[in-house]
């Protein structure tokens, strides 16, 4: 048997700590389901275990690549295991919802690229779907189940390409751990991350694409070759997974090897003619006649952050009107954020805190002087695109809401910030700096490593998805993501897939509606609902908004007469979002149950499907 | 050794075509998942060693494996989808067929898997076998509990949902729905007599609605996504089949 050294056995205990904080995390879920006030504490100090004692013990301690493998592991499966264990019996996040009906148009009709309701460009990146529905028919697996193993499988696999790309840069398994764990800052991580949808299989081929290329730049001759194609067929398997990192992968894929060029090295054109070209080949082809669509789908995104950090103009917070026909609930004066004013600041904190370090490590890492060629191959690339942290930071201030899209774009930009933190650190801590010449600042020991862990990583959390209302999971509440996600719309949502023929257009409030399109195959009109709901009576202007738009069902979820929306607003397009101070009065939602040119055709008491009479 | 190599990839491949068979012929699920295995267990087994030098150790081979079988999967499901349709067979072809075009690959390149210095998977001690297993225990439990928690509260939200409605004497059967047939009540969707309304009731299992209803139900099985107007229509012969002699009001009729 081999010996394990001491320090390993220390190392070993990551896994324990990190199994045993997704247990107290569990119960913190079990406690809120009962409605338990103890919830919380034992949600903050499970996730506060999840990660500071492995920043700890794999900073203090030394161990072998395998051990630290199995660290690794560890944390890329326990906050995978946290996404599960939130909601365990079904899907329950919006998006995953859109994915999941591409999925069952794969799977029903045997054919790729058949129209999608909820979200079009779904249909046209079936990466995920493919390999999902091959496992589903194979294994005669249930959906949902080979839906969570594959999202799984690629969440832990692409903390573990991380980890694959930090050891080859770096050539310390040790530091490439703390890359890892650093790469785990990211306030989507755990859940956005981990979700059953497109973006999973875009990080992880983009990862692998990254990884092989750095191999390829560390080789040489035929081995350089191979690991330029490998690094091709990821990239092109990324095309046809995801738009924005497909994007992502072919700019990043360029600026390493358009930086080695700069440094001199020879043969990096001949990489980029193997590697990269035939990736944005492809990526042109794919665009241009497969995905057309993602250019509209994207474009919206793109002229707000340019207005937003170019022009400083930033969306007008819709104001509440007095609309004619709409009586109107009970409103505030000015609209009240989402987000309580402590978790902001907890926010703000561990983002600064952030920023500090990695601008600390990029000063030590960047200091002239150092020798150049004692960099590793790559290494400019990542220094140069770890410079995004700071526009996804002007980002997160500038936009109304600015907080999602820059937490999104983290997964991609929190691997090169990751490596330069560690190569900072690296040098801070390196025995062969001049101790005059670079003093090593107490932030960087250990314990001082973990005590900024947890200032960044409780801002994090606080920044984090779920928002802090749906954080725990409980009762249904109205418009809050996951906690809206109920057995009843659920059956209700299966009763119309099963019963009705789909692509009818209906409306709804914005939660019942993501779940119907994804579920049931209709198609969610959002441009109306706020208008039809709110309205005191089926007037004839009402109606005639039903006629324009050709709705045959109105959705009717009761908890919208019920509860204030969490998330501010009831519709997608809502004209009093932030303002409401009462939900909508019960006598506009029955007017739907009681008009005679609509049938009540499904009722299980908190959701009812209206049929429109033609 | 270099010809107990080639038995052992020759046995690899037999068990591919094997496998691959079994589930284009009995379609059975352990051996999909099987079969599913065998993609990058056939790239990480075949392909030499000498290919994925300086890759950063093994567990990175199992990573870069799995990722490019997913890959693989990508690309095959885009070929089969101009020619043929998504089947369990398809996929067991395209899989095999792969797998084998690997092992062929690896046939003819130079090197042999196991002449190569590369560790086994893993090896690690008792201690971290040790260590592993009690975490993944706990991990174990802390799932279960947070399952059990949650089905409670499902079936919480399903109690106040469905509620055990009698039917109204008279009321005009429309549709009938099996989705809770297999629990304590069968539910059926019934207007009222003024014919203003479709509701549901939940009747319980053995009442004489519940029979009526469910001796059309069984004729009708076939029925399958159909829109809401044949509905009605096929709903007013299941009713006329049952001897149930109330006919349902139109549209028309029942705004009048």
């Amino acid at each position: 048997m081999r010996h394990i050294a001491p320090a390993s056995q220390a190392v070993l205990l990551v896994p324990v700590v990190q199994a045993l904080s997704v247990g107290a995390i569990s119960c913190s879920y079990y406690l809120a389901r009962g409605g338990s006030n103890m919830s919380a504490p034992f949600y903050w100090s499970g996730q506060l275990a999840l990660l500071i004692p492995a920043v700890y013990v794999i900073a203090r301690y030394r161990a072998s690549a395998g051990t630290l493998s199995v660290c690794v592991l560890s944390t890329g499966l326990c906050s995978f295991l946290v996404m599960v264990a939130y909601q365990p019996l079904y899907l329950s996040f919006a998006d995953e919802f859109q994915h999941h009906q591409t999925l069952q148009s794969v799977l029903s009709t045997g054919h790729l690229f058949a129209a999608n309701t909820a979200l079009p460009v779904s249909s046209v990146y079936p990466g995920l779907e493919v390999v999902t529905s091959g496992l589903a028919q194979l294994g005669h697996l249930p959906a949902y189940v080979a839906e969570m193993c594959i999202a799984g499988a690629a969440h832990i696999a692409t903390l573990f390409l991380v980890f694959g790309i930090l050891t080859s840069m770096t050539s310390s398994p040790r530091w490439a751990a703390i890359g890892s764990l650093a790469y785990t800052l990211n306030p989507q991580y755990q859940f956005i991350d981990s979700y059953f949808t497109y973006t999973v299989f875009g990080l992880l081929f983009t990862f692998a694409a990254v990884l092989c290329l750095v191999l390829a730049l560390r080789a040489t001759g035929r081995a350089a070759l191979i690991w330029a194609v490998f690094s091709a067929v990821f990239g092109s398997a990324c095309v046809i997974s995801h738009h924005v990192s497909s994007f992502f992968c072919v700019a990043f894929l360029a600026l390493i090897l358009l930086t080695e060029r700069a440094r001199g090295r020879p043969g990096a054109l001949r990489l980029a003619a193997v590697a990269v070209i035939p990736v944005a080949v492809v990526l042109a082809l794919w665009t241009a006649f497969v995905a057309p669509s993602v250019i509209s789908y994207l474009a919206p995104v793109y002229q707000d952050i340019e207005a937003a950090l170019l022009h400083h103009r930033v969306s007008a917070l819709p104001v509440p009107r007095a609309i004619p026909g709409l009586r109107l609930p009970r409103l505030r004066s000015s609209p009240v954020p989402t987000s309580s004013p402590s978790e902001r600041y907890l926010e703000y904190l561990g983002t600064v805190a952030l920023v500090l370090a990695y601008s600390a490590a990029l000063v030590t890492w960047v200091r002239p002087g150092q020798r150049k060629a004692g960099r590793p191959p790559a290494d400019g690339a990542f220094v140069l695109a770890s410079l995004v942290l700071y526009v996804l930071v002007a980002v997160r201030v500038a936009l109304p809401d600015g907080s999602e899209l820059s937490s999104r774009l983290y997964a991609y930009a929190l691997l090169p910030v990751s490596y330069v933190l560690v190569q900072g650190a690296r040098r801070a801590f390196s025995s062969r700096a001049p101790v005059h010449a670079h003093p090593r600042p107490s932030f960087f020991r250990p314990a001082g490593a973990s005590a900024l862990a947890v200032v960044i990583w409780v801002g994090v959390l606080a920044a984090a998805w779920p928002p802090s209302y749906a954080r725990l999971p409980g009762p249904p509440l109205a418009a809050a993501w996951e906690r809206s996600t109920s057995p009843a719309v659920l059956a209700a949502s299966e009763w119309a897939a099963t019963h009705l023929s789909h692509h009818l257009y209906f409306v709804s409030d914005q939660m019942t509606a993501s779940v119907f399109s994804g579920l049931a195959d209709e198609t969610a009109v959002s441009a109306p609902a706020a208008y039809i709901f709110l309205a005191s009576t089926m007037s004839p202007s009402t109606v005639k908004l039903l006629d324009r738009y050709d709705i045959s069902l109105i959705i009717v979820n009761r908890i919208v007469d019920q509860q204030l929306p969490a998330d501010g607003k009831y519709f997608v397009d809502d004209p009093l979002d932030g303002y409401y101070a009462s939900p909508i009065p019960l006598p506009d939602i029955n007017k739907f149950l009681k008009w005679p040119g609509g049938s009540v055709i499904y009722d299980n008491s908190q959701v009812a499907i209206v049929a429109v009479a033609p | 050794m270099k010809c107990r190599h080639s038995i052992s990839r020759l046995m690899f491949a037999v068990a591919t075509v094997a496998v691959m068979v079994t589930v284009v012929c009995t379609d059975t699920r352990f051996v999909g998942i099987l079969l599913v295995l065998v993609l990058p267990a056939s790239m990480l087994c075949t392909v030499p060693p000498s290919r994925w030098a300086g890759s950063g150790g093994q567990p990175m081979l199992v990573t870069l494996a799995l990722a490019a079988s997913f890959a693989i999967m990508i690309f095959a499901g885009l070929a089969i989808n101009l020619f043929a349709r998504f089947t369990s067979g398809v996929w067991a072809i395209s899989i095999s067929v792969t797998s084998l075009a690997l092992q062929a690959y690896a046939s003819s390149s130079r090197g042999a898997p196991s002449s190569d210095p590369r560790p086994p998977l893993a090896r690690p001690g008792l201690l971290a076998i040790a260590v592993v297993s009690f975490a993944l225990l706990v991990v174990t439990i802390s799932l279960a509990v947070s399952v059990g928690s949650a089905r409670v509260l499902a079936r919480k939200d399903s109690v106040v949902s469905l509620g055990v409605v009698p039917a109204p004497h008279g009321a005009i059967i429309i549709d009938v729905s099996c989705l809770y047939c297999t629990g304590e009540n069968v539910r059926i969707i019934y207007g009222t007599p003024t014919g203003r309304h479709v509701q549901i009731a939940y009747l319980r299992p053995g009442s004489e609605w519940a029979r009526k209803v469910s001796a059309p139900r069984r004729s009708s099985v076939t029925a399958t996504v159909i829109d809401l107007r044949t509905r009605t229509v096929l709903a007013r012969a299941m009713l006329r089949s049952a001897g149930i002699s109330r006919s349902i009001p139109s549209k028309a009729e029942a705004n009048s």
